[in-house]
């Protein structure tokens, strides 16, 4: 097993994160008192309680935490500090560059307008990147289980940061069932319009069957796969993520928590790797599903004690060279990662 | 009083009926009344033996592997003695010694759905990883591993047909789409292939902006409203609609192949991070409604049963449900025959419904009715056809009628109406100006020929006009794709290039084969190549194979070009074939239809 040092010291990109899913207690309560929200009356009162409460047992008591969680949020300033708390927290953990999703239709149904969750998190970004060096990127999130038009409208209401930048990926995220990928093909199309450049990804393949993953990326023309995890169950569906270099944004602790499988280790990471389709790491809804991006590291580390620092390295790397960041800054971030794995190499031989 | 009322002994219809009257009744009959009727006396037993009776076994053939209630074939011209179909033609020239039960056993146990083309969505009905048989030589590749499409005919993989399964499941019908096939089945039930087929984009339904009742959302909103509310200061409760980040989890007992599977009530390890217990399942309600919705052929995930919508009853629950005398059950819905256009196709019953599939919201069929038209008694519904973007059907006594949009079904709606329009002049039933043939092109525009066989007609916005083009003889049959029209004549068959919906009279070609005794009878398209059916039943292709899709059928690129030299490489990944070429069959096959869409061709064939 490699070195926890050596995990933490990897220039790491995170790819699949809901801002949403990183409020912990303290900042739950900290907007709820300042936006003078009235929590329901079981609602814990402590953070300690809450931080029990978050161990929850069934998807009902994550649904009522996250629900809460979501509307206590209704200030830009609610939403930059929501942003630079991850910041802050996961630069701790090596990350030198995040994509972030964020769900407008969770907070413009309660009356939360665009501008002001868009411009809470952008300006989040900027500082961090000051701060703490770590470059970024914003993905807008349709929720699937959503009417396509009111995904549509989203798209048009989205217009100008789609245009300037602002937003610089489409994503799909909510309930994969019964919601496939073919429903939201002219949203994909009206986003490509506004932007021949926008990213675009969505979330496929972790509860919906490997042919979600297919259609994704026949349908949607999807530059990523996020979760992907039922492409293993497609032997001709790896080899064309492998051939045309799809990247998928894997969650571990998440696919746990959310019983995708029993334990890390069932993950189809290994054939994955032999198969040669590329990889990220990342920690979902941090907050909600046992951990941020180094624990997913780390949890890996121990289930996958076979992995060296060479196969650490080419799934770092991977992360790299599948992120919406130029080529300059990739080389640095690769050049990076064989200079710690040199030293990790050197040092144990 | 009746005869039989008068003289119990002596059969009501033996004095009465010539042979040919019950001959020209037989087209009216259903396969069943025929077998009761002759049972009813000798006469009709030996008329209608379906051991011996070469009548019964060809009207047999006729009603159950026809295609006569779509364009796909023309109506009967006034001055044929004996209409055939195409299958029927090719059977006839194929087999000319044996007998229509000989026939008829050929067609329905020896004929196999074939595909091959691009891959994409399973549209093929198969996937390189499903339990089709593809030889690695019939797999286009690019790249090292990238399979951009199968290169000839591979038999898809289809319910085994046995004495149990053959009266339902020999294949009767089958068209192509933009992104799928549909195949009708011997007991009236509909698949299409693939994941989809609309490719995500809207068809002929509810007019834009508009969305059907979907008890699918209904449910979100239901499982959202029991949620906790949360009271703002100085505002009322807020709604928390839209707050499902990420996905729904699984239940606890849900097994996930090969990745995971958890046996019930284990539960799972504990990490070092608490990763908690398993969860409840408060998505229940879509398991059940995708068990009575969703319905895969066994062992092939890429053929998907398409209900239609009135026959699930989580569409049908209304407020007042026990007075609801108009439900369907999937078993009362039979339907006769079906078309397709880019991303919708359409079905009629055998009670005279049109149903269509026309959303990207919904898999399942809308029945549609049509203000001031009785289809279902006084104004049938003879024929029915889709376009681009749009349908058309020909109603008795009514004329060609075309739609390109219908109303929005609310929770409770039975059918939906049809937004329609009736093609001026195409009403006439018995004079020269009787519609026979008629093919859709986009945007409501209606090619049509008509009796006296001398002119092409096009409606579009509203207006028909006379089209001249450079043909010779009485045209029969008329087909259109987005790329091509075709005009067949009882002299020729001419193919003319279609742009935008504008025939290009000066791209005529005559399609004319190297068998001199041998011509087609029928043609489909998709966006860019074609497959032609002779009357010998041999299947021709050309135009383009896009992206090395294999969508000609013909072998893999280096064997199009290098060896049978009949084809050129455009663009890199392009291959173009001028000349009609012959697809490789197998001794003593034979194809009964063809199909096309996008990038994507099929056919059936007899292995005889």
């Amino acid at each position: 097993m490699v070195p926890l040092e050596f995990l933490k010291e990897l220039p790491k990109c995170e790819h699949h994160l809901h801002i949403e899913g990183t409020l912990e207690p303290e900042l739950l309560f900290k907007f709820a008192n300042r936006n003078k929200i009235t929590l329901p009356n079981d609602f814990p009162t402590t953070v300690k309680d809450l931080k029990d409460k978050y161990n929850f047992n069934n998807l009902q008591e994550f649904l009522d935490l996250y629900y809460v969680g979501a509307n206590v949020l209704i200030t830009e300033q609610d939403f930059y500090e929501l942003t630079m708390a991850y910041f802050k927290r996961v630069s701790k953990q090596g990350l030198v560059h995040a994509e972030i999703f964020y769900d407008p239709q969770t907070h413009t149904s309660r009356d939360i307008s665009l501008d002001i969750v868009t411009r809470g998190i952008e300006r989040a970004c900027k500082d961090a990147q000051k701060q703490f060096g770590v470059t970024y990127k914003i993905i807008m999130c349709l929720l699937r289980h959503t009417d396509p038009k009111d995904c549509s409208s989203l798209i048009d209401d989205a217009a100008k940061y789609i245009k300037d930048g602002t937003i610089s990926g489409i994503g799909l995220d909510s309930s994969e069932k019964n919601f496939p990928p073919a429903l939201f093909v002219e949203c994909y199309e009206k986003a490509i319009k506004l932007n021949p450049d926008i990213k675009l990804t969505a979330h496929a393949g972790e509860e919906g069957p490997a042919s979600y993953v297919s259609d994704a990326l026949d349908l949607l023309k999807v530059h990523r796969i996020d979760h992907g995890v039922r492409s293993a169950d497609d032997d001709a569906l790896l080899e064309r993520l492998a051939e045309e270099k799809i990247m998928l944004s894997i969650c571990p602790l998440s696919n746990v928590k959310l019983q995708v499988v029993e334990k890390v280790s069932q993950l189809p990471l290994q054939k994955f790797l032999d198969y040669g389709v590329p990889f990220s790491i990342n920690s979902d809804d941090p907050a909600y599903f046992g951990g941020y991006l180094l624990d997913n590291y780390i949890q890996l580390s121990k289930e996958y004690p076979q992995w060296g620092f060479f196969t650490w390295g080419q799934i770092v790397k991977n992360g790299i060279t599948h992120s919406w960041i130029d080529e300059k800054r990739k080389e640095e971030l690769i050049n990076e990662v064989d200079g710690i794995i040199t030293k990790y190499v050197n040092r144990s031989g | 009083m009746t005869d039989k009322e008068s003289n119990p002994t002596k059969p009501v219809l033996e004095t009465n009926w010539s042979p040919d009257i019950v001959q020209a009744t037989l087209p009216f009959l259903s396969p069943d009344d025929i077998r009761n009727l002759s049972l009813t006396n000798k006469y009709f037993h030996k008329l209608l033996n379906y051991g011996s009776s070469e009548t019964l076994w060809h009207e047999l053939f006729h009603k159950v592997y026809s295609t006569l209630n779509t364009n796909e074939e023309p109506f009967q011209i006034n001055e044929q003695s004996e209409f055939k179909t195409c299958a029927e033609n090719i059977l006839v020239k194929r087999f000319p010694n044996a007998s229509w039960q000989d026939r008829y056993t050929m067609r329905t146990k020896n004929t196999r759905f074939y595909s091959w083309g691009c891959l994409r969505n399973g549209r093929l009905g198969y996937t390189l990883s499903s339990s089709a048989e593809i030889p690695e030589s019939s797999i286009n590749t690019i790249g090292i591993q990238g399979k951009a499409g199968i290169n000839s005919p591979i038999s898809v993989p289809w319910i085994e047909l046995n004495d149990d399964t053959i009266d339902d499941f020999a294949v009767v019908q089958i068209s192509g789409g933009g992104f799928s096939f549909q195949i009708l089945t011997k007991s009236g039930e509909i698949y299409s292939t693939g994941t989809t087929f609309t490719g995500g984009h809207k068809g002929p339904g509810a007019a834009e902006g508009e969305s059907d009742y979907n008890p699918y959302r209904e449910l979100i909103e239901e499982i959202e409203d029991s949620l906790p509310r949360v009271r703002l200061g100085g505002r009322s409760h807020i709604n928390t609609t839209g707050t499902l980040s990420g996905r729904t989890m699984l239940p606890h007992n849900r097994v996930i192949n090969p990745i995971a599977s958890i046996p019930p009530g284990v539960p799972p390890n504990n990490s070092d991070f608490n990763l908690g217990h398993p969860h409840t399942d408060i998505y229940a309600g879509f398991a059940e409604m995708e068990r009575a919705s969703s319905q895969t052929l066994p062992e092939n995930q890429s053929i998907r049963r398409m209900f239609p919508r009135n026959s699930l009853k989580f569409y049908n629950k209304t407020s007042n449900d026990d007075g609801d005398t108009e439900k369907h059950t999937v078993e009362d819905i039979k339907f006769s025959s079906i078309c397709s256009g880019r991303s919708h196709f359409l079905a009629l019953d055998d009670n005279n419904d049109i149903y269509s599939w026309d959303s990207t919201d919904s898999d399942h069929g809308v029945l549609l009715r049509f203000k001031d038209l009785d289809t279902t008694n006084t104004q049938p519904i003879l024929k029915i056809g889709c376009g681009w973007n749009f349908n058309c059907a020909y109603v008795y006594h009514v004329g060609l009628i075309v739609w390109n949009s219908r109303s929005v079904l609310k929770k409770g709606d039975k059918f939906s109406y049809a937004n329609y329009k009736i093609i001026p002049g195409t009403s006439g039933s018995e004079t020269d100006s009787k519609v026979v043939d008629f093919a859709c092109i986009h945007d409501e525009k209606v090619l049509f020929i008509t009796n006296n066989g001398n002119k092409l007609n096009i409606y579009e916005k509203g207006v028909v006009n006379t089209l001249s083009l450079d043909i010779t003889g009485k045209i029969l049959k008329i087909t259109v794709s987005y790329s091509s029209l075709v005009i067949f004549t009882d002299n020729d068959c001419y193919f003319f290039k279609l742009h935008d919906g504008n025939i290009d009279v000066d791209s005529r070609i005559i399609l004319k084969l190297d068998d001199p005794d041998d011509h087609f009878i029928s043609l489909a398209s998709g966006d860019y190549h074609h497959i032609g059916l002779t009357q010998s039943g041999n299947i021709y292709t050309w135009g383009l194979e896009s992206q090395w899709s294999g969508c000609l059928g013909l072998g893999s690129p280096d064997h199009i070009v290098d060896e049978l030299h009949v084809g050129n490489v455009e663009n890199h990944r392009d291959i173009r074939v001028l000349k009609p070429t012959k697809l490789e069959l197998g001794e003593g096959s034979a194809g009964m239809a063809v199909a096309a869409g996008g990038w994507q061709t099929s056919a059936l064939i007899l292995k005889n």
